[in-house]
C-alpha cells in the first residue's frame, strides 16, 4: 500500500516536473528620463590676456524709439541679473536721457491733459446733479429756517439785560438755541450739517473775540484807548460803519486827540468846547449843567465864532467874554486841576462811548431773532449763488482749478506735461565716449510700438530710478495721462474723445471704453496703429488718420507696456504711484470749498488700475475677434484663426501671430514676433498675479448674470496661460528646425521656413528668452530643452572664434542691439544650463559684459 | 470482472474539464448497474501554453501594454492625446507616453462533482449517463504598473480638464468603465455553480480474445451547460456544446500483471449558433455591444492518440500511467454581416501533451471472496498538460467512487 502511494506521488511529481517552467513576460520599461536631444560643444574661445581691453561697442544709427527703449530695458535687466549695478544705471540713464532730450516728446498744459478732461467729464454730471439738488434744498429750506429762528425769539428771557457782558451772554444763549433748533427744522442732512457748521464756525470765534474785546474795553482808561480798541474791533469783525457812525468816530477821534493834548487851562477849555459842540442841547444839559452850571450857562450863550475864540489860545473875543475867559474860566479850570479835569473828561467820554455801544447792543438783543434770520438767509442766498456759478460753469471751474494747481505742482515746466514719445531717435553711443541722443523732431504722430515701449520704459524708470527727483512726479502724471489717452474718454459735453486704440478693420465706431461691454462685439477690433496722427501730444486726431497697419511687434509692445504699467497701478499693493500721486486729494485743487467729497484721492488708484487693465483687455480681447492676428494650429495640423476656434471640433495646440498690413493679415510669421508676443503675455500674467485682491469697484461689481469683470479676467488669465503655452509649442515644435535653430521667417502656407532668410542670432535670442519664460510659466521641461538646444546649436554652427561671439548664418556681424539681446538671452539661460556648460558661457560673456560697462 | 475497466468506463464523462482517467477497454457485465460519484479539482488554468508553446501565467499573457502605439490603436481620443503631446514642445513626448501595463491577474479554479450511472446492457455493451455539477471560482484583479504617467502628470497637469482626466487614468478603473460602457460584465471575482454538459456514453467491445480487447466508445456531449456568453470575459465558455467523441481502444497484457491500452479518439463538434461580438479588426480587442451577432460556430475537431500502462500490484491495488497527444483544429465562425469572423477564431487551434497517473483500490475481488461487504472501487487520478500550444495548463486531481450491484 505504502509502495503504491509512493509510486503515485512520485508519478504526480514526475508529471509536474515534465511541464516547462512558467516564463515571466518581460515588459519593456517605459521611458522616464527625458532631456534635450543635443549637447553642448566646446568652443574655440581664445584665452584673453590679463588686462586686455574689453571689445569696443558702437551703436550709431537712427532707430525707432521702441528699439532704443528695448535696449535700455535690456541693460537694466542684464544689470540686475548679473548684479552689475553699473549696467542697470546705464539703462536707467538712457531712458532718463530720452525724456530729457529736446523734442523727444511734445508737451501740453496739465489743465488741458486727458486726465483733467476725464476728471471733469466724469465728475460733472454727478456734481451738477448734486449741486442742483442742493440748490433746490437750499431754496426750500429758507422759509423753514427763518420761521424756526423767529419763533425762538419768544423763548428768550423777557427781562431786559443791562451791561455788555450780559448782552453777550444773551446772544450766545440765542445762538445755542438756534443750534439746538436746527435738528428740529427737518432739513436735509447736507443743509442741516452746513447750517450747523456754518453757524458754529461763524459765531464761536466771534463770541470768543467779543468777550476778549469786552474785557479790554472795560480795562481802558482813556478815550483814545477805547476808540483804538473799537477801531480794531470794527476791522476784525468786519463791521461796516454807516456815515453817521463814521462821523461820530471821526469826532470821537478828534476829541480823544484833544484830551490827550491837554496841558493847561486853555487846551482844557478847547476840549470842553469840542465836547460842547459834539453834544446835542439835551446832552449838554445832561452832562455840563450838573457839573458846572456857570460854565453851561456861559457856553450856552456863545455862538460858533465865540466858541472858536474860546478854543484859540490868546483870543479873548469881546470884553465880556475876554474877561470871563481870562478871569473866570481859565483860572477856574486851573484851579480845578488840569489832570483831574482830563481824567474826568476821559472817564466821561469813555462812559459815553460804552453807553453808546450798550445802546447799540441793547437794540441788537431786541432784534436778535430777526438779525439771525436775516443773516442766515443772506448766507444761504450767497451760498446758492456760489453753487450756481460752479454748476453752470463746471468745466471752467475745474479747468481754473487745474490751471492754478499745475503751476503749483509743476513749477519747473510751468505746468506742462510730456506727451507721447517721438517715433525715432538718432543714437551715437560708443565705448568710453559721450552719450549722444537726438530725438527726431516729434511730429504730431505716434507709433503704436513706441507707445507700448514708452509705457514699459517709463514703468521701469519710475520703479527703479531713485534719482528721478521731481521728474518722478511729472513722469508719473504723464503716464496716467497716457493711459487715459490710449483708451479714450468722454469729455464734459459727453463727446467721445477718440482713443489711440483705433478700429482695425471697421470704420466709424470708436472704442468707448467706459461702455466696455460694447467693445466685446466680435466685429470691432481696436489696436494702436503702427502710425497714428495726433491732435496734440496726447489726443488722437479726431479724423483718425492712419493706415490700417497693425504689426505684431507693436501689438506685443502695447500688451507688454500696458502690463508693465500695471505693476505701478495695481491697487492691492503699495507702488511708486502711491508715493507720487497717492497723497494728492481732490481737495488739494481748491480751497474755495471744503467738502468731504473732495477729501478723496484725485488719482484713485483702483480706478486707474481698472482703466489700465481695461486698455490691456481691449487688446487681448482682439485675439478672439474677427480681425485677430493670432492663428492656431490644431492637432490635425490645420491652421485656423483664433476667432473661429469655438467653431471647430479640433483641438488647437499651437499658436502664433502675424502682421496686419493695409487691413490684411500677412501669410508669414517670424520668430521674433512670436517670441515677443509670448513675452508680452507672460508679462500680463505676472502683472495681474494677485488681482483677486483688487478693491476696484469697477472690477468687482457683478452684472445681471452675477458675473464681475474680475471673474472674466480670472478666466481670461487661464486662457492666456494656455495661449502662451500654445505659442511656446509653435516656437519649439515648428519654428525650430532640424538643426535646432529657430527659423527667421516661416510661411503659413506650407509651414516651412523661408530658406532665403539666414538664421539670425537675434531670432535665437528671442526664441530662447520666450521658451525660458514659457518654461517658468508652465514648468514644462520641453521648452527648457528647446532653449538649451538652440544654445548648443548656436555653439555648433554660429560661433565665430575671430569675433569671439556669434555671427548670423550668412556670416554677417551682429549690430549692437542684436548683441545685447543675445547677451540677455544667454544670461537668462545660464542658470538653466548643466553645471559643466556654465564656465564656458561665462568666459564667452565676460568680455562683452565688460564692454557694456564702458558705455555711458 | 476486470475492475480496471470500470475505472475508465466514463473516462471522458466530463468532457473538457474532466480529469482524463486512463482509457481502458472493460465494460460492465450484463445487468450490472454501477452508480458512481466523481469529485475533481482542476488547477493550472491560470497558466497557458501560448502560441509559441511557452508556458506563461495567464496574468502575464492577458496583460496589455498601453504604450503610445497601443493607445493610439485603442481609440481616437487616445490618439488625439498622443498627437497633442507630440506637439507640446519639440521632443515628441507623445510617442514616449506610456500608461503602463494593465495586469489581469486571474486565479481560476474549477471543482466538479458528477453523479454517474452506468449499466451493462450486454456483456459487450455498456451505456451510462453523467450529470456534472460545476463549481467555478476565479479571483480576478486588475493592476497597473510600469507607467511613466507620473512624469506627464507633473508636466501637464492643470492645463486642461480633459488632459487632466487623461493623465489621471486608472487603468483598472478605466477598464471596468470601458467594459461597462461596452456592455460587458464587470471583471470581478467569481464564485458560481451550475450544471455542466450532460454526457451519454456507449461502449461496445468489438473484439475480445485471450485478454486482448478492442472497444469502440461513443460519447455524446449534450449542450445542457451555460451558453456562450459574449458579455462575460471571465466566463469559462466551454459548456453548451454538442459533440461526439469516437474512440477506439485496445488492451493487451504485456507481461504478468502489466497491461497496455493504446487508443485513438476523434471529437467531432456539431456546429451551433451562438451570439458573439465580432471584432472589427485585429486591434478591436473589446468589440462594442453593437458588434453582437448570431454567428454559426464550428468548433475545431479534436484528434487524440495515446496509450496507458496498468500494473496490478495486488487483487485490490492497481496503479496506472498514461500519455496522450491531442490536436485541435481551428474554430470557424460565419455570419451574415461579412465582417471579420475569422478574428473570433484567432489562436483557436491547439495541441496538448498530457500525462496521467492513477491509483485504484477495488473490493470487487474481495467481495467475491466474501471478504468485503460491498463491491466497490475508489480511485485517485492526477493529470497534467506538460506541453502544448494555445491551451491552458490543466492540473487535475480526481477522486472516483464506484459501486456495483
Amino acid at each position: 500500500m505504502k509502495k503504491s502511494i509512493n509510486i503515485l506521488l512520485s508519478s504526480a511529481l514526475v508529471l509536474s516536473a515534465c511541464a516547462p517552467k512558467v516564463e515571466d513576460r518581460v515588459f519593456e520599461q517605459p521611458k522616464t528620463t527625458f532631456g534635450p536631444k543635443s549637447k553642448d560643444t566646446q568652443l574655440n574661445l581664445r584665452l584673453r590676456e590679463f588686462g586686455q581691453a574689453a571689445p569696443t561697442l558702437t551703436w550709431k544709427e537712427t532707430v525707432s524709439s521702441a528699439t532704443y527703449f528695448e535696449q535700455a530695458e535690456a541693460l537694466i535687466e542684464l544689470g540686475e541679473k548679473t548684479e552689475q549695478e553699473q549696467l542697470k544705471n546705464t539703462g536707467l540713464s538712457w531712458i532718463r536721457q530720452f525724456y530729457k532730450a529736446p523734442e523727444s516728446t511734445l508737451s501740453i498744459e496739465l489743465a488741458k491733459s486727458p486726465f483733467a478732461a476725464l476728471a471733469t467729464g466724469q465728475t460733472q454730471e454727478q456734481v451738477r446733479t448734486t449741486l442742483s439738488e442742493v440748490l433746490e434744498e437750499l431754496d426750500a429750506s429758507r422759509p423753514t429756517i427763518r420761521s424756526h429762528i423767529m419763533n425762538l425769539g419768544g423763548g428768550l428771557p423777557q427781562t431786559p439785560v443791562t451791561g455788555l457782558a450780559a448782552m453777550l451772554t444773551r446772544a450766545e444763549m440765542f445762538t445755542n438755541m438756534v443750534l439746538a433748533e436746527i435738528p428740529r427744522m427737518e432739513l436735509t442732512p447736507t443743509i442741516e450739517d452746513g447750517l450747523k457748521v456754518g453757524l458754529i464756525d461763524t459765531t464761536k470765534p466771534l463770541f470768543v473775540d467779543a468777550r476778549e474785546f469786552l474785557q479790554r474795553l472795560m480795562a481802558t482808561k482813556t478815550l483814545t484807548q477805547s476808540l483804538t480798541l473799537i477801531e480794531e474791533a470794527v476791522k476784525k469783525f468786519e463791521i461796516e460803519l454807516d456815515p453817521e457812525l463814521q462821523k461820530s468816530m471821526k469826532q470821537g477821534r478828534q476829541l480823544a486827540k484833544g484830551l490827550d493834548g491837554i496841558n493847561g487851562p486853555q487846551t482844557s477849555l478847547a476840549v470842553l468846547v469840542d465836547i460842547w459842540r459834539i453834544l446835542t442841547p439835551e446832552e449838554r444839559a445832561q452832562y455840563f449843567k450838573p457839573v458846572n452850571e456857570d460854565l453851561y450857562d456861559f457856553l450856552k450863550k456863545q455862538d460858533e465864532k465865540e466858541l472858536d475864540c474860546l478854543q484859540a489860545d490868546g483870543c479873548l473875543g469881546g470884553i465880556v467874554n475876554g474877561i470871563a475867559k481870562k478871569l473866570f474860566i481859565l483860572p477856574k479850570i486851573k484851579k480845578y486841576g488840569i489832570d483831574k479835569l482830563r481824567t474826568e473828561m476821559n472817564e466821561a467820554t469813555r462812559g459815553y462811548v460804552i453807553s453808546s455801544i450798550e445802546a447799540f447792543a441793547s437794540e441788537f438783543v431786541k432784534t436778535m431773532p430777526q438779525t439771525f434770520a436775516d443773516n442766515i438767509d443772506t448766507a444761504i442766498v450767497d451760498k446758492a449763488a456760489a453753487i450756481t456759478r460752479v454748476r453752470d460753469g463746471y468745466g471752467n471751474y475745474v479747468s481754473n482749478l487745474f490751471n492754478v494747481w499745475q503751476k503749483k505742482v509743476l513749477p519747473e515746466s510751468e505746468g506742462r506735461l510730456s506727451g507721447f514719445e517721438t517715433s525715432r531717435v538718432a543714437v551715437n553711443i560708443a565705448s568710453g565716449k559721450r552719450f549722444e541722443l537726438k530725438a527726431l523732431p516729434a511730429s504730431l504722430n505716434v507709433a503704436g510700438e513706441a507707445v507700448g515701449a514708452g509705457l514699459s520704459a517709463s514703468a521701469e524708470l519710475l520703479m527703479k530710478d531713485s534719482s528721478l527727483g521731481s521728474m518722478a512726479f511729472s513722469h508719473m502724471l504723464a503716464q496716467v495721462n497716457k493711459l487715459v489717452a490710449v483708451g479714450g474718454y468722454r469729455d464734459i459735453d459727453n463727446n467721445l474723445i477718440p482713443p489711440l486704440l483705433a478700429p482695425v478693420n471697421h470704420r466709424g465706431k470708436l472704442l468707448d471704453i467706459m461702455n466696455f461691454d460694447e467693445s466685446k462685439d466680435l466685429d470691432l477690433s481696436f489696436r494702436i496703429p503702427d502710425s497714428l496722427a495726433l491732435q496734440d501730444p496726447y489726443h488722437a486726431d479726431p479724423a483718425m488718420i492712419y493706415e490700417r497697419d497693425f504689426s505684431a511687434s507693436a501689438f506685443a509692445a502695447q500688451v507688454r507696456g500696458l502690463s508693465r504699467m500695471m505693476r505701478l497701478t495695481r491697487d492691492w499693493e503699495k507702488t511708486v504711484m502711491d508715493q507720487q500721486l497717492g497723497h494728492i486729494m481732490a481737495q488739494d485743487l481748491t480751497t474755495d470749498a471744503e467738502h468731504d467729497d473732495l477729501k478723496q484721492p484725485l488719482f484713485p488708484k483702483d480706478m486707474l488700475f481698472a482703466l489700465n487693465l481695461g486698455n490691456a483687455a481691449v487688446l487681448l480681447q482682439d485675439i478672439t475677434k474677427k480681425a485677430t492676428p493670432v492663428f492656431l494650429l490644431t492637432t490635425e495640423n490645420n491652421l485656423i484663426w483664433a476667432d473661429s476656434y469655438g467653431n471647430t471640433p479640433e483641438t488647437a495646440i499651437m499658436a502664433g501671430i502675424v502682421d496686419i498690413k493695409k487691413g490684411e493679415r500677412l501669410n508669414f510669421v517670424t520668430t521674433k514676433d512670436t517670441a515677443q508676443f509670448l513675452l508680452a503675455m507672460t508679462e500680463f500674467l505676472e502683472s495681474t498675479e494677485g488681482v483677486e485682491k483688487t478693491k476696484s469697484s469697477i472690477l468687482l461689481t457683478k452684472d445681471a448674470n452675477n458675473e464681475a469683470p474680475l471673474d472674466v479676467l480670472q478666466a481670461g488669465r487661464k486662457d492666456m496661460k494656455l495661449l502662451a503655452l500654445a505659442v511656446a509649442n509653435f516656437i519649439s515644435n515648428q519654428l525650430i528646425q532640424d538643426n535646432k535653430l529657430a527659423v527667421t521667417q516661416m510661411s503659413l502656407s506650407d509651414r516651412k521656413g523661408v530658406t532665403k532668410k539666414p538664421f539670425m542670432v537675434v531670432q535665437q535670442a528671442y526664441a530662447m528668452r520666450a521658451l525660458l519664460k514659457a518654461y517658468q510659466l508652465t514648468n514644462i521641461d520641453s521648452y527648457l530643452w528647446s532653449a538649451q538646444e538652440i544654445y548648443y546649436a548656436m555653439n555648433r554652427t554660429l560661433f565665430n572664434p575671430k569675433e569671439e561671439f556669434y555671427t548670423n548664418s550668412d556670416g554677417t556681424k551682429l549690430s549692437f542691439p542684436e548683441r545685447l539681446q543675445m547677451l540677455l538671452a544667454l544670461q537668462d539661460l545660464k542658470a538653466h544650463l548643466p553645471t559643466e556648460s556654465r564656465p564656458q558661457l561665462d568666459r564667452l560673456m565676460a568680455p562683452w559684459l565688460e564692454a557694456l560697462k564702458n558705455l555711458k | 470482472m476486470n475492475f480496471k475497466a470500470l475505472l475508465v468506463t466514463f473516462c471522458g464523462m466530463l468532457s473538457s474539464i474532466c480529469a482524463h482517467a486512463l482509457m481502458s477497454t472493460s465494460t460492465l457485465p450484463e445487468g450490472i448497474n454501477s452508480p458512481s460519484f466523481r469529485f475533481g479539482i482542476i488547477d493550472g488554468l491560470s497558466q497557458k501554453y501560448t502560441e509559441s508553446g511557452s508556458l506563461m501565467n495567464l496574468g502575464d499573457y492577458k496583460s496589455v501594454v498601453f504604450d503610445a502605439k497601443n493607445l493610439a490603436k485603442f481609440n481616437a481620443d487616445a490618439k488625439r492625446l498622443i498627437d497633442a503631446l507630440n506637439r507640446f514642445g519639440g521632443h515628441a513626448l507623445g510617442d514616449s507616453f506610456n500608461l503602463g501595463v494593465l495586469r489581469v491577474d486571474t486565479l481560476p479554479r474549477v471543482q466538479y462533482s458528477a453523479p454517474v450511472f452506468a449499466r451493462g446492457i450486454t456483456n459487450r455493451w455498456t451505456v451510462g449517463v453523467g450529470v456534472p455539477i460545476i463549481s467555478y471560482t476565479n479571483k480576478i484583479s486588475l493592476s497597473q504598473e510600469f507607467s511613466n504617467i507620473e512624469y506627464y502628470r507633473q508636466q501637464f497637469s492643470g492645463l486642461n480638464p480633459e488632459l487632466d482626466d487623461a493623465l489621471n487614468t486608472d487603468l483598472s478603473k478605466a477598464t471596468n468603465e470601458t467594459l461597462a460602457g461596452k456592455g460587458y460584465k464587470a471583471l470581478g471575482n467569481r464564485d458560481e455553480s451550475f450544471v455542466g454538459d450532460i454526457q451519454v456514453v456507449s461502449m461496445y467491445k468489438l473484439y475480445e480474445k485471450n485478454e486482448k480487447v478492442l472497444t469502440y466508445q461513443a460519447q455524446l456531449n449534450l449542450p445542457t451547460g451555460p451558453k456562450f456568453d459574449p458579455d462575460d470575459l471571465a466566463s469559462l465558455n466551454v459548456f453548451g456544446r454538442t459533440n461526439i467523441t469516437n474512440s477506439l481502444a485496445y488492451s493487451q497484457y504485456l507481461m504478468g500483471r502489466l497491461s497496455m491500452v493504446p487508443y485513438v479518439s476523434y471529437l467531432i463538434n456539431i456546429p451551433d449558433t451562438v451570439t458573439a461580438r465580432v471584432p472589427l479588426n485585429e486591434d478591436d480587442t473589446l468589440p462594442d455591444a453593437n458588434t453582437k451577432e448570431d454567428v454559426t460556430r464550428t468548433l475545431g475537431n479534436i484528434a487524440t492518440v495515446g496509450g496507458n500502462l496498468f500494473y496490478e500490484m495486488t487483487d485490490s491495488w492497481m496503479i496506472g500511467g498514461g500519455y496522450d497527444y491531442s490536436t485541435k483544429e481551428a474554430d470557424k465562425y460565419a455570419g451574415e454581416r461579412a465582417t471579420r469572423y475569422d478574428l473570433l477564431a484567432t489562436n483557436s487551434s491547439s495541441t496538448a501533451h498530457r500525462m496521467k497517473a492513477e491509483i485504484t483500490y477495488s473490493s470487487v475481488k474481495s467481495y467475491f471472496k466474501k471478504t468485503a461487504l460491498i463491491p466497490m472501487m475508489v480511485s485517485f487520478q492526477v493529470s497534467d498538460t506538460f506541453s502544448g500550444v494555445n491551451i491552458e495548463r490543466q492540473t487535475t486531481q480526481e477522486m472516483n467512487l464506484m459501486l456495483f450491484f
